[in-house]
């Protein structure tokens, strides 16, 4: 007898000790299915403490028998029971926090049993501990086992029918109706207090719809014909200090959201059952019902289990990728990718595979109706994409026979109105898209009663586009030889008219751009891209500039804008183009004084003609100069006037621009070119209204300026002599 | 007693403590046996990777990242009060002495700037939206905006990479590379995270390749920057002369010879190096595939602008994002660069916007009549706000703002995300009322609808575990459907 005693109190140490450890080493624990099977049994075993300790505690008390060999079965039984319930919580579907109280109350338990036996023959020595023992055991178990039964069967599953809680309903989104499950819940919260049949404050009872509408003394709650929905609305909208305010000061007041759901509900019809889901999904009640309803995704609840693993790796290939939806889920995702490799074997191998394959993409594949056979024997199928693929109506009709399809995609494939016909009346259906089809946008009747979304023609709305304008593809605008010219457009069936001359290269006129078309010398190019069915592009515009004679070198007589003179006079000579930014350090710019310059030749030359190139930006008082006078001659002392030239001045705002002014002259053999360029000396009114002085300012190129000298600026980047 | 004591000596002898001892530590070598790799280091630290911690509500994400921080004011956040108060100064008490940039802490003043711009309201949610956007406008119903955003840097660089990589400082591996670590690649053809760059005429902002880096995830994980020229991906064709069957063959015994290496010294960079010939292989032709636009309808050259064609413009990239998504690209990143609206806000965003509205709200309509709304998450805003005040000098036409960390707005489409308005903002544009949005917050909700459970998202490197969200960041549950 001893000996098998001594046998369970060592088997009783040994699993408390597990037991520790295993509560130390929870996080990582992870259990074989065989041993899963074992922590199944604890529900079984947890009754053997229990029993066995109220058992021992009555023969110690009542029968009043010395012999302790319950209370070492208790603590057996007690150390097993946890033991099990310890692999058993880590089964996933256990809300861990709840568990807590319940795990910690039986190991210690446990302990406390093993304890006591251990010790026992000392604590019967002291006085009060057999009973405090007693009293602890029994009341640890108490609270262990109600722990236990609230997590299987539930929070307060022992009182509930006493206590007068009514359960909480859970409405899934498909069944809720707007007025039972959104609006009547916070009407009885919030206002059947006292607008109930018995007390009916202000003659008003708000327990049915029918003797809500008809309204208490002042009139019905609801009146569509005024701009805040009547009375109720009104009451609610009240500060909450005044004294028709409802709920009255002092009751639970009404939430946003609450508040959102009631105007939302009276704005419908509020005489009529509407269901949530039949709103439109962007409709403010549909919003928050998604909120307060379960979302009973069927894509998450599968009745099938998963494939073998093995197939589903011998199936994957570079081109068709299958993948489960999330971990752990039996759900498969089938994507098809480069129609070049497609081949119709591919979708027939599937067949393994085919309960669980839940989306199948076979965007752009050369799939053909006789293909169609293959997937539809995918019978739990629910998303499809067969866009861009060779499928026609004969082979649609069949997808009804997929019975849970919930969203196909038929954009761009040769389907007409009648063959989408079947598919209308498919009930699981959610998502159609035939966009880019024969089916003209709006021709089907979206509204059907299981809300499928039918996405019919293009969005695009009829509105005319503007084409964008051709790129210039030469890069240098100083022409050292002839170059071709390359214009580019990247829109398919484009015509792009070009001129050279400076003028409007207008539809009928201008010529047609071939890539014939050769730059020799000075050319200003204009150009525009015409599409029929589309606007004309805007026009683009660039100076191509020749250069005869480079002179030797440059001396400016009037100084450079400090603020602009970064490389100073062989800026002009050095024959690199800017750009729009004028504060680039390819440009020069002059304000307070002319632009005077020498350009000097060691040979002389024999010139016709000068060429300024110039910028302008109205915006940043940059203007055409007005003034241009060309001086020539042997040497600086001995120049003679050889012509001049005022540019046109703008008429009001517009684009910045690069521009060239040629100015000719007959003639003539000369060794030195003196260049005069004055800028306005007052500038146009429209660029600087009084009030807006300031913008204009700090728009500008720096510089202080005294309100009365409205000069403007030029910009000036190269010189060419020809 | 005596007896008691004798007892007990003989009781605790060597043999008992033995025995008791042993049994003590056989039952812990019991429960050990349930613990795989106890003693074995860290490897169980490794999350389970290359699928979805639970069903996902997107499959892929095309992030229209506007660099630069377009300003809120004019776009969507829309505040009468700032109109009225046009010049006045910003109350201390709205404020409330928060930090300024280098490049306003110097102003005396700060007067508030109302927008130039007229608003309008549209869609269900009767959301705010500028003049600015009217195609932005026509998709209304399927966005939702974040109008409580906000973030800790108030420089670009640091917000930007805050943004991408859920720290300020470099070094972390960006957004699309924990998603193509967690997720891996849809098509096997194409690198799962590809980036493409853009730029407006706007004042504009750098971007970086730390942006798109792996950190110190797997070199696989980077992302690929396509060129914005008209061969995207460069030298892909085989050279002149040499045949498909050839280009296998070398590719072939390349392997055995990497394969010999790999055995030999056993670096796995090498093993990585194989499987990117072999995908580089594959993208010989799937690249071309995708990147050919010559295909495409008219109605698409429509609805995104005909510089949808132009290649390294903001809409051709659009497109390309759509046609990369919808072959399996896990992360498609844009970057449109010209935002920083510091001086001639007005100008410069209404250029922005045009390059923006009409590609941005395309890409939106594109992916709903294909069907692929649902699965793509889009993603559109800046790296910070703009201020309420002007920087530099105001007039009725023209003015600036400086960066505003404190709130700002962005809008994200399809992929599970709730289409509305969400969270709200003070009436001077300034401080967040209502819901306000981390930066770390987005990163977990955004990998939420990936299917990611952000605190499982996890590297161990440098002796501990780092996360896209490290230490922070709660999934907001407001703003998906």
């Amino acid at each position: 007898m001893t000996r098998w005693k001594n046998v369970l109190f060592n088997c009783t140490l040994a699993l408390n000790c597990l037991l520790c450890f295993l509560w130390l080493f929870e996080d990582r624990l992870v259990i074989p299915p065989w041993l899963q099977v074992a922590g199944r049994m604890h529900p079984l075993i947890l009754h053997f403490p229990i029993v066995l300790l109220i058992l021992f505690i009555g023969q110690k008390y009542i029968l009043r028998q010395a012999d302790n060999t319950l209370l070492l079965l208790a603590a057996f039984a007690a150390a097993v029971t946890a033991a099990m319930g310890l692999l058993l919580s880590r089964e996933p579907g256990y809300d861990q926090d709840a568990l807590q109280l319940h795990k910690y109350s039986g190991i210690l338990l446990s302990f406390l049993t093993l304890a006591w036996y251990a010790w026992y023959d000392r604590l019967q020595r002291i006085k009060w501990a057999p009973v405090s023992a007693a009293a602890l055991c029994l009341g640890l178990v108490t609270f262990a086992g109600h722990q236990g039964a609230s997590i299987t069967h539930g929070q307060n599953f022992l009182l509930a029918p006493v206590t007068t809680a009514t359960p909480q309903r859970t409405v899934a989104l498909n069944d809720a109706i707007v007025f039972t499950d959104m609006v009547q819940p916070i009407l009885k919260h919030k206002c059947m207090g006292c607008h109930n049949s018995s007390k009916a404050k202000g003659e008003l009872i708000m327990e049915t719809t029918n003797m809500l509408l008809k309204g208490g003394k002042s009139g019905p709650p609801w009146d569509s014909t005024r701009a805040d929905l009547g009375l109720l609305m009104q009451r609610i909208h009240l500060p909450p200090d005044a004294e028709k305010h409802m709920p009255p000061r002092g009751k639970p007041q009404l939430t946003d959201d609450e508040i959102t759901i009631l105007y939302q509900w009276l704005r419908h019809d509020p005489a009529r059952n509407i269901r949530v889901a039949d709103l439109p999904v962007t409709d403010t009640l549909r919003i928050i019902g998604t909120m307060l309803f379960k979302n009973t995704r069927e894509e998450d609840q599968y009745d099938f289990s998963a494939a073998d693993e093995a197939t589903v790796k011998k199936l994957n290939t570079s081109y068709r990728i299958i993948y489960p939806v999330a971990l752990g889920s039996p759900a498969l995702n089938v994507d098809f990718y480069s129609p070049r490799f497609f081949r119709s074997e591919q979708l027939k191998e599937l067949a393994p595979l085919s309960r669980q394959i839940v989306s199948l993409n076979l965007d752009k594949m050369p799939v053909t109706d006789g293909d169609i056979p293959a997937i539809i024997s995918l019978s739990n199928l629910r998303t499809l994409n067969l866009s861009f693929t060779g499928v026609t109506g004969a082979g649609v009709t069949q997808l009804c026979k997929l019975e849970k399809l919930t969203s196909l995609s038929l954009s761009g494939t040769a389907i007409k109105a009648d063959d989408i016909a079947c598919l209308l009346s498919q009930k699981s259906l959610r998502h159609l898209y035939v966009w880019n089809t024969a089916i003209p946008p709006g021709s089907i009747p979206a509204a059907r009663n299981t809300g499928l979304i039918v996405d019919g023609g293009s969005r695009m709305d009829t509105t005319l586009v503007k084409l964008n304008p051709p790129i210039l593809q030469n890069e240098d605008r100083i022409l050292l030889s002839p170059e071709t010219l390359r214009l580019k457009h990247y829109v398919p069936g484009v015509t792009i008219r070009y001129t050279l001359d400076g003028s409007e290269p207008d539809s009928l006129n201008a010529p047609l751009y071939n890539n014939l078309a050769l730059l020799t010398s000075r050319a200003t190019l204009r150009s525009k891209a015409y599409k029929k069915g589309w606007l004309s592009s805007d026009e683009i515009r660039y100076d191509f500039y020749s250069e005869k004679y480079r002179p030797d070198s440059i001396r400016l007589l009037q100084p450079i804008d400090s603020n602009y003179m970064k490389y100073g006079a062989k800026t002009l000579i050095d024959a690199v183009k800017g750009d729009l930014g004028f504060g680039s350090g390819k440009w020069l710019g002059f304000r307070k004084n002319d632009m005077e310059c020498l350009l000097l030749y060691k040979k002389r030359v024999t010139a016709t003609s000068v060429t300024l190139s110039a910028l302008v930006n109205t915006g940043a008082s940059i203007f055409p100069p007005v003034n241009i006078t060309i001086w020539g001659g042997p040497n600086p002392q001995n120049l003679q006037l050889l012509s001049h030239f005022a540019p046109n001045q703008p008429s009001g705002p517009g684009p910045d621009y690069l521009t060239g002014y040629d100015i000719h002259f007959p003639p003539v053999t000369l060794s030195c070119l003196k260049i005069v360029v004055t800028p306005v000396a007052k500038l146009p009114d429209w660029t600087a209204p009084k009030e807006e002085k300031d913008l204009k300012e700090e728009k500008g190129p720096k510089g202080k300026k005294s309100p009365k000298e409205q000069k403007g600026w030029i910009f000036l980047d190269e010189i060419f002599v020809n | 007693m005596q007896k008691e004591i004798l007892e007990h000596g003989l009781t605790l002898n060597r043999r008992r403590f033995l025995q008791r001892a042993g049994l003590g530590i056989g039952s812990i070598a019991l429960g050990s046996l349930l613990i795989p790799n106890l003693f074995g280091g860290s490897e169980d630290d490794m999350p389970q990777l290359g699928l979805p911690h639970f069903a996902p509500r997107a499959k892929r994400i095309i992030y229209l990242f506007q660099n630069g921080a377009p300003s809120q004011l004019d776009l969507f956040d829309y505040k009468p009060l700032l109109q009225q108060m046009q010049g006045q100064d910003l109350p201390e008490s709205v404020r409330l002495g928060q930090r300024l940039t280098g490049m306003t802490a110097d102003q005396k003043k700060f007067p508030l700037a109302g927008t130039y711009f007229q608003f309008g309201q549209y869609g269900e949610a009767r959301a705010w939206l500028s003049e600015l956007l009217p195609h932005t406008a026509k998709v209304v119903d399927d966005l939702c905006f974040v109008k409580s955003m906000f973030t800790e840097a108030i420089n670009h660089d640091p917000a930007l990479t805050f943004f991408q990589t859920g720290a300020q400082v470099g070094n972390r591996p960006s957004m699309g590379s924990w998603l193509s670590y967690g997720l891996g690649s849809e098509n096997k053809n194409l690198p799962a995270f590809c980036v493409l760059l853009s730029k407006g005429k706007g004042n504009g902002q750098g971007v970086y390749s730390k942006l798109w880096s792996n950190g110190f995830l797997d070199s696989i994980h980077q992302g690929v920057q396509f060129s914005s020229g008209e061969n995207p991906v460069l030298y892909l064709n085989d050279p002149d002369g040499m045949t498909k069957p050839e280009r296998r063959k070398m590719l072939d015994k390349l392997a055995e010879l990497n394969e010999d290496s790999y055995k030999e010294f056993g670096d796995p960079e090498i093993s990585t190096k194989i499987q990117q010939y072999e995908m580089a292989y594959r993208m010989q032709t799937a690249v071309p595939e995708i990147t050919d636009t010559s295909k495409e309808p008219e109605d698409t050259l429509k609805l995104y602008g005909p510089d949808c064609l132009v290649p390294g413009t903001f809409a051709a990239n659009c497109l390309l994002a759509r046609k990369l998504s919808e072959s399996g690209v896990r992360f498609v990143q844009l970057y449109h660069q010209g935002w920083d609206g510091h001086s001639n806000l007005p100008t410069e965003i209404k250029g922005q916007c045009k390059d923006a509205d009409q590609a941005s709200a395309a890409l939106v309509t594109d992916l709903k009549q294909r069907g692929l709304l649902d699965e793509t998450l889009v993603i559109w805003g800046g790296e910070f706000g703009r201020t309420n005040y002007c920087q530099g000098k105001l007039t009725k036409e023209n003015y600036g703002r400086d960066h505003h960390p404190r709130c700002f707005t962005i809008w994200m489409a399809g992929g599970g995300v709730k289409p509305g308005v969400y969270g709200e903002t003070d009436d001077f544009g300034y401080n967040i009322v209502r819901d306000p949005v981390h930066v770390h917050d987005f990163h977990a909700t955004v990998l939420h609808l990936m299917g990611l459970d952000h605190e499982k998202l996890t590297f161990k490197f440098q002796g501990r575990r780092y996360r896209l969200t490290d230490v922070a960041g709660k999934v907001v549950n407001g703003l998906i459907a």
